[in-house]
């Protein structure tokens, strides 16, 4: 299940919450009985769904461990919407959102939130865009104010854009320019990916940035920030009844836009294998990564596919740890598996490797142990081993209300069903070893691969500080 | 202890040497999660049109049951039953890396890693099936800078009794395989050269020297020259020496009921007899030196990462926790002074931060970045 995210832009790591607190005086022992069932198999979150007249979807589910509420707002739109061009402009965009709106002052968003208890930001994806906040549950009103003002009626003026422009460029630098393997995944995307939603970064490159004008900001701004385009996510402690009716208040006015324009993300059938080399200045180590094209997320295959990454590289027992960095001391470290996308999703292969280490060598037996896969098939002990992993990772990334909201948002956007949060256990157990042996011949074929060595630029003899 | 001294590190491209690395376990100048989407507070608009509450909420949290076993453990445990899952750590003290001989940085760490290689009973194959089985994560460190070593695992709570055994086997038994412990130096020794690579390790690297010189906390990094001399043997005399019950704090939380597993408890760790190993804290750090500035090359970077500070306070100063506000405000994240007066029109930075270390010892107050190389000069 472990969704190995090489390729995402995420302003930050899924926070996890820390330790729930009581909200009453006398001090108990023990923290309050769970809105959420800890049963053994697996915690079940309750969601309630509303859709509002103007198209916004709303999801709410409560808790009451601890006084604060998490506010996601999931708009359908990411870098795959952006056309030639007119790439970074979804990221850019993101970034433009935090400047003001009509009720909202330059930089007011932030300073509020910060400044009453909470934390704030937003993600860019190819595939969604997301503004989060969590608050303590008596500033409900004000995190609904500010979100619903910039879905309404953002700020767009040129001095904004300019200043945003600059910040993300200088984003770019400090992510991928100036760090050992900063460029390998947008080279690693831009090989694989024949279709340009997904063959270009999210990130963008500095000429289309340069060249994103006003008139692009608000044509983007009235196509995918509408309510029908967008999921409302609130966790915590309010009463929904209550919450309801406060967001429809702030909401339900803004007008509805007609439905942007789909993507196809079809993907041409791959007829032969790709590869390339990349010298990185700053990587000490080489690094070797291999993808396949498969399907998209939440596919009968994507959970075949997905286990048969896990039990290929997920944990210190899997085939590819054990093979190549314990027995045979090909790579120092190895980690692989599906990505989640919404159009055709990555099975990704990485390992580092040791300095002078022969790369076609670790292929090999990478090689080696897909074959393994296709003609043996997995275990029951590795599939049972793989469930109980899903189970504690499932747990795990429920404990933070935050991590919950983006997860329904995010849910509710790619799938149109939220309710997945509590029968994506089902799923994994459904899939059975003939699958994953199946799904192993389907997609990891020989010409469907794509295959990225990134390289140590020499460097001159060091000295010693 | 205070100094008004202040030093002035700067990584900039230029010429000659260079050094590779990646971020310390102390990270002074490692920015919080790309949070960047302020501006200057001289550009801050507030149109105060956003209702808020005034009231500030009530919390009372949660207090741990504490309890200490007959050989010396002190056991900490907080019941949380919202969710199946249950967090273990333990705390080593004495056993961390702030205790080794100056000629073997990495004695600490390496010890602690190899823990999860082999026990008497075990293989490093077992114990990863057995982990990976029972739905658990088992992990062993002890980072620069610590006086501790940590052994670390959680898992489903109701397959508690057999990963805490297997937690227990690792932190009691290990046997320290040669194969492995090869394989370990082997791996370290390439992760080291990979680290040389990373500014913000470069930056933490220099100022961890310049600021503590002779004192322990001053490495961040073993040498390729101590992992060349590192031996089972060594390993195994360290835990032997450093790991004692007396010296250890045992923290549970999560699904567990106090009363059922504390008995469970007692009769589990009975194994482990007490020492008479006492941990003797290292006197603080020498008086810092007049200021300095410091320049570490790294050729072809289109940053510069930007460090300054000084040594500050330790835990128990009593200022600590006005220190802690007054970083809140000056550095700590996207509202705080640093950050938005740095982020003019020009866009100099992704993010300045500042940060407050306070330990056993004394550590830093710093502030710093990654800024965009023209706009270095003008910080």
């Amino acid at each position: 299940m472990k969704r190995y995210r090489v390729f995402s832009i995420a302003g930050l790591a899924l926070a996890l919450g820390i330790a729930g607190v009581t909200a009453v005086a006398a001090p108990r022992r023990v923290l309050p009985a769970p809105d959420t069932s800890a049963t053994s198999q697996g915690v079940h979150i309750p969601v309630e769904q509303y859709t509002l007249k103007n198209g916004l979807r709303v999801m709410l589910s409560e808790d009451h461990a601890a006084p604060t509420v998490s506010l996601c707002l999931t708009y359908d739109v990411g870098s795959r919407n952006e056309l030639p061009g007119h790439t970074g402009f979804a990221h850019l965009f993101e970034h433009m959102m935090f400047q003001g709106s009509e009720n909202v002052g330059k930089g007011e968003h932030l300073i509020m939130v910060h400044v009453n208890g909470g934390d704030v930001n937003g993600t860019t994806t190819d595939d969604s865009t997301n503004y989060y906040e969590r608050v303590p549950a008596n500033q409900l009103d004000m995190v609904l104010f500010l979100e619903s003002d910039r879905m309404k009626a953002l700020r767009i003026t040129q001095a904004n854009l300019d200043n945003q422009r600059s910040t993300v460029q200088e984003e770019r630098r400090l992510r991928m320019d100036n760090q050992p393997y900063g460029k390998t995944s947008e080279i690693i995307e831009g090989l694989a990916y024949d279709n340009f939603a997904y063959k270009h970064s999210t990130m963008g490159s500095m000429e289309d940035l340069n060249a994103a004008s006003l008139g692009d900001v608000a044509q983007f701004f009235k196509t995918y920030y509408a309510p029908n385009n967008a999921v409302l996510t609130l966790v915590g402690d309010f009463k929904s009844p209550e919450a309801l009716a406060k967001i429809k208040k702030y909401f339900e006015e803004i007008p509805q836009q007609p439905a942007p324009p789909s993507v196809d993300m079809t993907e041409p059938v791959q007829t032969a294998e790709r590869r390339t080399t990349v010298e990185d200045s700053f990587a000490r180590l080489p690094r070797l990564d291999i993808v396949y094209k498969t399907v998209p997320a939440n596919t009968a295959d994507f959970y075949a596919l997905d286990m048969l990454g896990d039990i290929l590289f997920s944990g210190p027992s899997s085939r590819m740890y054990q093979k190549l960095v314990k027995e045979k001391m090909l790579a120092l470290n190895v980690a692989g598996g599906m990505d989640l996308r919404r159009g055709p999703a990555l099975f990704q292969a990485f390992a580092l490797l040791k300095p002078g280490q022969n790369a076609g060598e670790v292929e090999k037996a990478i090689y080696e142990e897909f074959d393994r896969v296709k003609k043996d098939g997995v275990t029951p002990e590795e599939m049972r081993k793989i469930l109980i992993q899903d189970r504690l990772q499932q747990a795990e990334s429920m404990t933070s209300t935050m991590s919950r909201a983006r997860t329904l948002g995010e849910y509710a956007v790619y799938f149109h069903d939220p309710e997945l949060i509590n029968t994506i256990l089902t799923k994994y157990s459904e899939v059975t070893a003939a699958d994953i042996q199946r799904v192993a011949r389907e997609y990891l074929g020989d010409a469907q691969r794509t295959v990225v060595l990134t390289t140590p630029k020499a460097q001159p003899s060091p000295g010693v500080l | 202890m205070r100094s008004n001294v202040s030093f002035r590190i700067s990584v900039r491209v230029a010429l000659t040497f260079l050094l590779a690395a990646t971020m310390t376990a102390t990270a002074w100048s490692q920015a919080p999660a790309a949070d960047d989407k302020s501006i200057p507070t001289s550009k801050v608009e507030r149109l105060n049109r956003a209702p808020v509450s005034k009231d500030i909420l009530k919390v009372t949290l949660p207090r741990p049951i504490e309890t200490t076993l007959p050989n010396g453990i002190h056991l900490m445990i907080l019941e949380d039953h919202r969710f199946p899952l249950v967090t273990v750590m333990f705390d080593i003290s004495g056993a961390g890396p702030m205790y080794e001989p100056a000629t073997q940085p990495g004695l600490a760490g390496a010890t602690a890693r190899l823990l999860t290689e082999g026990t008497k009973t075990r293989t490093s194959k077992q114990i990863a099936e057995q982990i990976d089985s029972l739905g658990a994560s088992l992990s062993a460190s002890a980072s620069f800078g610590s006086s501790s070593a940590v052994v670390a695992a959680s898992g489903l709570s109701d397959k508690f009794d057999e990963w805490f055994a297997l937690t227990t086997d690792v932190l009691l038994h290990p046997n320290f395989p040669a194969d492995e412990v090869t394989q370990y130096l082997q791996r370290a020794k390439s992760v080291l050269a990979q680290q040389r690579s990373q500014p913000g390790f470069l930056a933490n690297q220099t100022m961890s020297r310049v600021l503590y010189g002779t004192y322990p906390a001053a490495v961040v990094s073993a040498t390729p020259e101590s992992l060349d001399s590192m031996t089972p043997a060594m390993l195994a005399e360290w835990h032997d020496t450093h790991y004692a019950p007396q010296n250890t704090i045992l923290a549970i939380s999560g699904d567990v009921h106090a009363e059922t597993i504390i008995p469970k408890l007692r009769q589990w760790l009975a194994e482990w007899p007490r020492t008479k190993e006492v941990v003797k804290f290292p006197p603080g750090p020498p008086p810092a030196q007049k200021e300095k500035i410091f320049l570490v090359d790294r050729p072809g970077s289109v940053q510069t990462t930007l460090l300054m500070g000084n040594l500050a306070i330790d835990r128990t100063n009593p200022d600590y926790p006005a220190l802690v506000v007054l970083n809140e405000v000056l550095g700590a994240g996207s509202a705080s002074r640093l950050f938005l007066n740095l982020r003019e029109e020009k866009g100099y930075t992704y993010g300045v931060y500042s940060n407050l270390i306070a330990r056993k010892y004394a550590g830093p107050w710093t502030a710093g970045g990654d800024l965009r190389t023209e706009s270095r000069t003008e910080q």
